[in-house]
């Protein structure tokens, strides 16, 4: 019989691998990002959500605030870090999400589990001239090649236990060397993502973890990816709060008396941020009121807020242990309110 | 409102579309096989199995037999296909496996929807070794083109199976080389003799463990695609296809006739009380009737059994146990 000993809840932007004054810098992207939603799901333009914000943002952009903004960041992943080694679990399951990374159109899974011994991390190109952030940022997902363990043993059985509960879930046992190829169009990505073939090894969501969380105390990590961002299959957050509670169900049954932590990997809201999803979310896991969870509407859920589907994954599965809120930072990078909000939470006994 | 008019289920086995004389190398398959998988829910060698074969088994081995089991089979795929001709649908929802032709361990679905505009088939003639058995078997496959697929009502299943709580995977585009697999490219060429009309894939695992769906997981499947289809605005006349099945490579007839009953009965107790620890290797090809049997299971739709082949082809008692069926 396995336990859940522990819950984690971290965003995984690129943000948080640099100090704020290179914020503003790193910002300037989001006049192209074609992924700026309102919270009922229309597409606008960076311009049009300047005009739509009035101002109301200004000042927000300060490098003092940033500055701020940062630490705090930092003091959730620190917490969640400190935690991590004091608990010391067997076995780290993480709930991640691909961004065009592994997963393409021809053949795109809505939750898949990766059942291999070994997770390959490759090594990403990054032009010896770009700007030091750049690199800052390719460091904090692990940029080097190398691999990580995984326990295949566990993701074998908890592949087989929620195929037998209903779930339908993808299995993998194998990287491939290249990856690439398109997404879309589909509901708001309204466009073809195309992604050209090169070497691919795991994706952000878990390079994150175990970077940033795990550092060099590296803990056996059990991968189940969810379609959170791309249309029309990704699971509804009560999908993926069923999901969590079926892992904690399936654990209690294992063979095996390993201690488990969970981890839901990104969000919180973003590239707009959407302060007040955020908050209720983490009102919802302090309190344990998984209706707010479950009813989230699907308008509100895409892009790369989508990814709050991984901490309602992870809550279903800490749904006995207790969340602790370490950190949350609304970061409006921009006038328009683009950025997004960063969230650290912990769930124990 | 689209509507489904019809239902077909044929096994589609490379025996059923060769002569007798290629039957000996299609056992020849099974001396080596590791999918022997045996009514005692075990895995056999070939050599195992003609230890324990019922002497009845044998005595089915001649001549006389394989040309009469190769004119049944034939018959009854004959009569599917003019049904299908009569009935002409709009649409063909396709419910087949895949045996690594798409899905390999780099990315294993449980259960998935083609919704892309068209399907490639691919030229298996010139894929089979040459004089083998395969290449015998490849015209009924199809031949090199782009298929048709219903890609709008593909994607609105999709959305709601999600609705439904399917975790689906969704295949867009097929890469360069690649191709419908033999599950459905039967279908096309030998039940809808390669017409332009469009399809619906619905690939499942039945084969590869540890995320085959279960016999209830595939019957639920089935009803949730029949209530998309019905929901769905256009005025599209349905037919829903199983393709593969029964029993193989072990013959177990008296199985075989249990599922055709249960689908005959369209009683659902029975039907997902069918052992899915018995559905392994060939056999679990059945959970593709299954999931038709779910698509039919709420509608006027009645059970025909066209015929069923109990074909061995060799002294171990292996072959297929071959069904051919229609709801009308």
């Amino acid at each position: 019989m396995a336990k859940i000993v522990m819950g984690i809840g971290t965003s995984h932007s690129p943000m948080l691998a640099i100090p704020g004054e290179y914020w503003t810098p790193y910002a300037q992207g989001d006049s192209r990002n074609r992924e700026l939603l309102t919270v009922k799901g229309e597409t606008l333009t960076y311009d049009e959500h300047v005009a739509r914000s009035a101002g109301k943002h200004d000042g927000q952009q300060a490098l003092e605030h940033f500055q701020k903004q940062y630490e705090n960041t930092q003091h959730g992943i620190r917490e969640l870090r400190d935690s991590l080694r004091q608990v010391n679990p067997d076995v780290m399951v993480v709930f991640g999400d691909d961004q065009d990374e592994i997963m393409f159109d021809d053949n795109h899974p809505a939750i898949a589990i990766y059942g291999g011994a070994e997770i390959p991390q490759l090594a990403r190109p990054i032009a010896e001239d770009a700007p030091e952030w750049r690199k800052m940022i390719g460091r904090g997902y692990g940029h080097d090649t190398r691999s990580m363990q995984s326990d295949p043993k566990l993701a074998r059985y908890l592949t087989e236990s929620l195929t037998d509960s209903g779930f339908d879930i993808a299995f993998f046992t194998k990287y491939n060397e290249q990856y690439g190829g398109t997404i879309g169009p589909s509901g708001y990505v309204n466009w073809v993502r195309t992604t050209k073939e090169r070497p691919q090894g795991y994706g952000h969501a878990y390079g994150f973890v175990s970077e940033r969380i795990m550092e060099d105390k590296k803990v056996p990590m059990v991968q189940i990816n969810l379609n959170t961002c791309y249309p029309p299959n990704q699971p509804s957050p009560r999908r993926a709060f069923e999901l969590g509670q079926a892992v904690k169900a399936a654990l209690e049954s294992y063979d095996s008396n390993v201690r488990v932590a969970v981890a839901g990997s990104g969000g919180l809201s973003h590239f707009m941020v959407d302060e007040e999803l955020d908050r209720q979310m983490l009102n919802a896991f302090v309190e344990h009121d998984a209706e707010m969870l479950c009813n989230i509407p699907y308008e509100r859920m895409n892009s790369a807020t989508s990814e709050g589907r991984n901490w309602i994954a992870a809550a279903g599965a800490a749904w006995d242990l207790n969340a602790e809120v370490l950190a949350y930072e609304p970061v409006r990078r921009t006038p328009a309110g683009s950025g997004g909000g960063w969230g650290f939470v912990r769930w124990l006994p | 409102m689209a509507k489904i008019v019809l239902g077909i289920g044929s096994s589609h086995s490379p025996m059923v579309v060769t002569e007798p004389e290629w039957y000996p190398a299609h056992a020849q398959r099974d001396v080596r096989s590791r999918e022997l998988w045996g009514l005692d829910k075990a895995h056999h060698t070939w050599e195992d199995l003609k230890q324990t074969v019922d002497p009845k088994v044998t005595a089915l081995l001649t001549k006389d037999k394989w040309d009469e089991h190769h004119e049944r089979t034939t018959a009854a795929i004959n009569q599917l296909e003019r049904l299908y001709n009569e009935v002409k649908p709009d649409v063909v929802v396709i419910v087949g496996d895949d045996q690594e032709e798409l899905f390999h361990e780099d990315n294993m679905p449980s259960i998935a929807m083609f919704y892309g505009e068209k399907m490639h088939n691919l030229n298996y003639y010139d894929k089979a070794p040459r004089d083998s058995s395969f290449k015998a078997a490849s015209w009924a496959y199809g031949v090199q083109r782009d298929v048709p697929v219903q890609s709008d009502l593909a994607e609105h299943i999709i959305r709601e199976l999600v609705k439904a709580e399917f975790d689906i995977t969704r295949l867009k585009y097929l890469r360069e080389n690649q191709g419908m697999g033999h599950a459905f490219g039967f279908i096309v060429k030998r039940i809808m003799g390669d017409a332009e009309t469009p399809i619906v894939p619905v690939l499942l695992n039945t084969y590869y463990p540890p995320n085959s769906p279960s016999v209830k997981r595939c019957f639920k499947l089935g009803e949730a695609i029949a209530e998309a289809i019905e929901d769905w605005d256009k005025d599209l006349r349905v037919c829903v296809a199983a393709s593969g099945g029964l029993s193989h490579f072990v013959v177990a007839e008296e199985w075989d006739r249990a599922v055709l009953k249960a689908l005959e009965k369209k009683d659902d107790g029975d039907i997902k009380r069918l052992p899915d620890d018995w559905m392994v290797s060939g056999n679990s090809e059945i959970k593709n009737w299954i999931t038709v049997g779910g698509m039919v299971q709420h509608t006027k739709l009645e059970f025909t059994l066209v015929d069923y082949i109990a074909n061995y082809r060799s002294e171990a008692g292996t072959g297929g146990g071959w069904g051919f069926a229609y709801w009308k």
